[in-house]
């Protein structure tokens, strides 16, 4: 049976078509809920290995990225999701869904702690506006489970509010000493701290990253590939091994 | 009751910032000198100063990086202030966001009671008067939709 | 005897009036009607023996609006053409329609064409696609950021109600402005600075276009002066639908479902609004907000009750709001509408307010009573509002209540087919082409230089990096490429089924400087232009269909209405010889702004957007040189054709002939190009317009910083021309630069055989461009990062 994911949609959600392909691509059996079936108990988080939050505008950023979902995560679905990932549950929060996961406190999950309140944030770019351009990553040194085999890490960003601010240097300092920063840019296009891109949590099962690896899963959607088409036999872009890297976890967790 | 939720000084305020270069490139204005953002929340008067102060916490401001007051502003050392407020039948996607996530808490709307947006610029420079009306009506504000106050500090 | 004697209905005492009353009444009720329309409604009223309401009036008025009925484009003309006299039976149906009937005759792709909210062809085994662009200049004048942020709400709207829905995949976004410099003192009353106008635009477009989740993936911004008083925002949405979804009717005794937003006092009086010209004192009720999360909110419900079948019909609530969706949809049963059910978001509103509102964020269904708690319990799960508001009968008569009092009885025939048909007279005079009469400038690399400047070829990057154009994952070739990031590509390709071989390429084509001097060139270049592109991606095109959206002036003079009878020709004749089809348009007129008497009116602005299915995305070609020591070629033939050119406007010169099409040569070459592409002998492509070859290498210099050498000698002309400047610039159709591997020359050569084309040059690995005269001197030696900073500079914010 192939592990189960699900991508959990609020009003506004939109990056979730690309997010659940991946998911798909990679060998997940997918799912795209709405939040509230989650609320109502219609649908329960236990039937999942997986939960995704897909980019967006849920709410329309209106209050602020991602705060107004985060609030449901937080209030309304109290504490289902840390549940979740106590459980051995992955997480992946792309661009909005990074958003929401530290509005809500999940990330970065300090002493495993899901349900703290909030740490650091998402704001805006220092440039004051949306930005839709290819990035280059590098991979820190992490506990994350989402990251193997990989080094540099090529993919679109697309946000208005994507600079991470750890909010004060104890915090940074915390996430460094617990190799909880798993990405940065190496050229910072929104003003992020010490150019951080992505982080997890302590268990290494929770990933939150501005960028879209998503949208990087056929080697042509990269336009330096593209450019260098001649030379290039392989069909799947650099972002799928994020996906491919959770489904190996999931399934070396369940032979144990 | 009014939540005004702005950033904490010392943070990077680039919306104000943002706004500042247009005074400058756009209306050619070169005495402004920085401009501080704020989004203000008129909650309907059945709401306390407590459950306004509860919401601010839980919902309208970013503890990491911003701050709040009710009922006054956030930043009080500037040379104007412009508050822009749609229309009253213009739609407000902000309020209607903000309702969304005040009932998501557990609060209650009795009939026809809403809540209605609006922003702040607090403008810092030796501007004269008539500078910063240019910059509410020829910038800020499209009097169509929008209904703005100058406020000299 | 009336109607309705309720306080809140009005009752217009239309039957005794007169002519001078009549017109009255139409300016008083901001109705937009002529005379003969008015006097239509008189007497179908004559014959019912009674007054309309308000609310029947405006209906009237809505639905009979240029802006629903393309009223221009079906009257018949008298028109003269240098001198002689033509009958042109209905302008519409013998141009723009024309070339798609004869087309269908032969081709069985066309799946739903000019009779729904967007034009549909068929994509692959499963799917279609449909596409749809209209304009929403007037309100963008008022209000930048609304006016714009609703014209991409409304297209969307459009793609989410054609046939039973269409999952939209991308945006297109075409701008027409004044120049953002123009000084303070030179902005008339009443009128928001170009600049302004510029930034309100383009935000109003991000914030709603990238809430939807829908990339903008191609675009344009065309500069004027004419466009001072009166933008043009053109708004474009591509959609997928499955097979077999594209037809839909209501049957007797489906509910009519309002779902959505909730209607307010908002932009009422927009259809006619759009059809009178903006002066300093216009009413801002016409103007609104828009809620693109209310909006995506219903797109992701509807598709969900659509694959469920739960629906038999559905339109979007545009221009006249309830009254024209329910009247276009109930046009072959009749309907009952319930009116106080409408759920409002304010109180206080009349009746015709609630029927006429043009809230945003609506959709009409018609639903099958079977289906509507199953649709209600769908639309509760998600936050959307669902509402019965009536039903469709079978007495082909339109009829409205509120609170049980009969407020509008309309016979369905009447409002749909009673309008009166207009005869104009529409005149054309030629002028006598003169030859570009300027002497050519010393230095051709400053001339180069500034032409890059120029704003309507200089980089658009800044404003197309606020948009998404990568969500939904699908957009292979994306505006800006290259190493950078800032090579333009030509078009843009998107797989909307991800993991398909076949995508989708859109391209857009507008000049209304050939316009000014022959609209019927500045159509045919257009359409040229628009297919180019396309084969610039190096894809091979399995089919190719058109939109055509018109922007004029008023339709009340008659060199106006010459100049669009003669675009509308150049249409016709360009679409056939490129078997390309139109599918779908619009047209907007009266798009003129009078200040203290004097009007500023648009250049007649013809866009033509093109969507091809493309058979094989793996041949798409990046955009830009690749490799130094690959040759270059250039297709096609070059002549003297500066008319209209960014050169001539740059020197100031209303001079020149104005560039004209062989589409056979064309088509032959386009051909040959696709072949040899997919032999894998072409390494990049790149077509030729604004500023021609000049602009077209250095573009194309930019992907990887290498450079060129050129000689000029090389190229390949259709009539002596003796001028450097005018090689390097002049923008004859049809035209590309082909990159093609070093050793390959034979293989490609053999492919092009009996096409034009010459081999011009090689791309080098110092990255200058370097251009050599016909007499042998170097006319242009600069380093490609002094062409590329020219080329970002004018438009960097």
């Amino acid at each position: 049976m192939n592990p189960k994911a699900i991508v959990m949609r609020t009003a506004g959600t939109n990056c979730d078509t690309e997010l659940v392909y991946a998911l798909k691509l990679a060998g997940f059996d997918t799912d795209l809920i709405h939040v509230n079936s989650f609320i109502s108990g219609k649908t329960s988080l236990d039937d999942y290995d997986f939960l995704g939050f897909s980019g967006g505008f849920s709410h329309g950023d209106y209050l602020g990225s991602g705060k107004i979902f985060a609030n449901k995560l937080k209030y309304n679905l109290e504490k289902k999701v840390p549940q979740f990932i106590e459980k051995g549950g992955l997480v992946l929060g792309v661009c909005n869904g990074f958003q929401i996961l530290v509005k809500s406190g999940i990330l970065p999950g300090f002493n495993n702690d899901y349900s703290s309140e909030q740490s650091v944030t998402l704001s805006f770019n220092d440039s004051g506006n949306f930005q839709c351009e290819w990035i280059e990553l590098k991979k820190e040194q992490s506990k994350s489970v989402f990251t193997h085999g990989i080094d540099m890490l090529r993919m679109p960003i697309a946000h208005g509010e994507g600079k991470f601010d750890p909010g004060s240097e104890e915090i940074l300092n915390k996430l460094k000493k617990n190799n909880q920063i798993v990405f940065k840019y190496v050229n910072n296009p929104n003003g992020s701290v010490e150019n951080i891109a992505g982080i997890c949590d302590e268990t290494g099962r929770v990933l939150g990253l501005m960028p879209h690896p998503e949208r990087n899963v056929h080697i042509f959607s990269d336009p330096l590939k593209l450019l260098e088409k001649e030379n290039i036999k392989e069909k799947n872009g650099a972002g799928l091994k994020i996906f491919t890297n959770a489904l190996s976890y999931i399934k070396s967790e369940r032979n144990k | 009751m009014l939540v005004e939720v702005g950033f904490r000084n010392g943070k990077f305020d680039a919306l104000g910032e943002s706004v500042k270069q247009s005074i400058i490139e756009d209306l050619n204005i070169k005495t402004i000198e920085k401009v501080s953002y704020s989004e203000g929340f008129l909650l309907p008067e059945s709401f306390s100063q407590k459950q306004a102060e509860e919401l601010a916490v839980k919902l309208f401001h970013d503890p990491i990086n911003q701050i709040f007051s009710v009922n006054s502003p956030v930043k009080k050392d500037s040379s104007f202030v412009i508050t822009v407020q749609y229309h009253s039948n213009v739609t407000d996607n902000v309020g209607i966001a903000a309702e969304e996530g005040i009932k998501d808490l557990g609060f209650e709307f009795k009939k026809n009671e809403h809540v209605r947006s609006l922003k702040k610029y607090y403008l810092y420079g030796s501007l004269s008067e008539k500078e910063a009306e240019e910059i509410a009506s020829g910038l800020l504000a499209n009097k169509l939709v929008e209904e703005f106050d100058v406020k000299k500090c | 005897m009336n109607l309705t004697e309720r306080k809140d209905v009005k009752t217009i005492p239309i039957i005794e009036m007169n002519d001078e009353q009549l017109m009255d009444a139409s300016k008083n009720f901001l109705l937009s009607l002529k005379l003969n329309e008015m006097k239509t409604i008189q007497e179908h009223f004559l014959k019912l023996e009674r007054n309309p309401t308000d609310a029947e009036l405006e209906t009237l008025a809505q639905t009979w609006s240029e802006h629903c009925k393309h009223k221009v484009f079906n009257s018949s003309f008298e028109y003269v053409e240098n001198g002689s006299s033509e009958n042109i039976e209905n302008l519409f149906k013998e141009t723009i329609k024309k070339s798609t009937k004869e087309i269908m005759q032969k081709e069985n792709w066309l799946v739903s064409v000019f009779e729904d909210n967007a034009g549909i062809i068929s994509f692959n085994e499963n799917f279609d696609i449909a596409f749809k662009v209209e304009t929403h200049n007037h309100p963008s004048a008022l209000d930048p950021y609304g006016g714009a942020s609703t014209g991409v709400g409304g297209v969307v709207r459009d793609i989410l109600g054609v046939g039973l829905g269409a999952k939209p995949f991308a945006n297109t976004d075409v701008f027409c402005f004044a120049l953002p410099e123009t000084p303070k003192e030179k902005i008339p009353k009443g009128i928001l600075h170009p600049k302004r106008i510029f930034k309100g635009v383009r935000a109003g477009v991000a914030d709603y276009g990238n809430r939807l989740g829908i990339p903008t993936v191609n675009g344009a911004i065309f500069f004027d002066q004419r466009y001072l008083g009166n933008p043009l925002v053109y708004c474009g949405t591509l959609g997928i639908i499955p097979k077999g979804f594209h037809q839909k009717s209501p049957k007797q005794n489906d509910l009519i479902v309002a779902l959505g937003a909730r209607t307010g006092r908002d932009g009422i009086h927009g259809a006619t609004f759009s059809s009178a010209e903006l002066s300093d004192s216009t009413d801002s009720s016409a103007v609104q907000i828009g809620n693109p999360i209310e909006e995506k909110k219903f797109l992701d419900v509807l598709l969900k009750a659509r694959d469920l079948k739960l629906y038999s019909s559905i339109t979007d609530c545009g221009a006249g709001g309830f009254s024209s969706a329910v009247g276009e949809m109930g046009e072959e049963t009749g309907a009952e509408v319930f009116l106080e059910k409408v759920p409002l978001k304010y109180a206080g509103l009349k009746p015709w307010e609630i029927w006429l509102s043009e809230s945003q964020e609506r959709m009409i269904l018609s639903v099958p009573e079977k289906n509507i708690e199953k649709l209600k319990q769908l639309c509760n799960e998600e936050n959307v509002e669902a509402t019965v508001i009536g039903k469709f009968t079978n007495d082909k008569k339109l009829k409205v209540f509120f609170e049980k009092d009969l407020i509008l009885n309309l016979d369905m025939n009447f409002l749909h087919k009673g309008l009166p048909k207009s005869k104009l007279k529409a005149v054309w005079n030629s002028e006598k082409e003169k030859a570009t009469q300027f002497s050519e400038p010393e230095n051709i690399s400053e001339i180069l230089k500034q032409i890059l400047s120029m704003h309507n070829i200089a980089s658009k990057e800044s404003t197309v990096r606020l948009y998404d154009h990568e969500v939904q994952g699908g957009t292979l070739l994306k505006p800006f490429m290259g190493l950078t990031g800032e090579a333009p590509a030509d078009s843009s390709v998107v797989t909307p089924v991800l993991g398909e071989k076949k995508a989708v390429a859109v391209s857009n084509s507008l000049n209304p400087w050939y316009g000014d001097i022959d609209p019927y060139w500045m159509a045919f270049s257009c359409v040229d232009e628009a297919v180019r592109n396309i084969v610039a991606t190096g894809c091979e095109i399995e089919r190719i269909a058109l939109l055509d959206n018109f922007c004029w002036g008023s339709p009340e003079k008659e060199e106006n209405l010459g100049k669009l009878v003669r675009t509308a020709k150049g249409c016709y004749s360009a679409s056939k010889d490129f078997n390309a089809p139109f599918i779908s348009g619009k047209d907007s007129f009266y798009n003129e702004f009078s200040v203290n008497g004097k009007i500023i009116s648009v250049p007649g602005t013809l866009l033509i957007s093109a969507m091809a299915v493309v058979k094989d995305v793996s041949k798409i070609l990046s955009p830009g040189f690749k490799k130094a020591e690959n040759l270059i070629y250039l297709t096609g033939n070059t002549f003297e054709e500066l008319g209209g050119s960014a050169f001539a406007h740059l020197i100031n010169d209303s001079n020149g002939k104005v560039p004209k099409v062989d589409s056979v040569k064309a088509l032959k070459s386009y051909n040959a190009l696709s072949k040899a592409s997919s032999h894998g002998l072409v390494k990049g492509m790149h077509d030729l317009s604004d500023g021609g070859l000049g602009v077209a290498l250095s573009e194309m210099c930019f992907a990887k910083n290498l450079g060129a050498e050129i000689d000029l000698k090389k190229i390949k002309t259709g009539e002596n021309i003796s001028r450097n400047d005018f090689l390097l610039f002049s923008e004859s159709n049809s035209r590309l630069l082909v990159e093609v591997e070093a050793g390959k020359e034979k293989e490609f050569e053999k492919i092009l055989k009996g096409t034009d084309f010459s081999l011009i040059g090689k791309v080098s690995k110092e990255p200058v461009l370097k251009i050599t005269g016909l007499n042998g001197k170097k006319i242009v030696d600069q380093k490609i990062e002094l062409l590329k900073n020219a080329w970002r500079k004018t438009l960097k914010w």
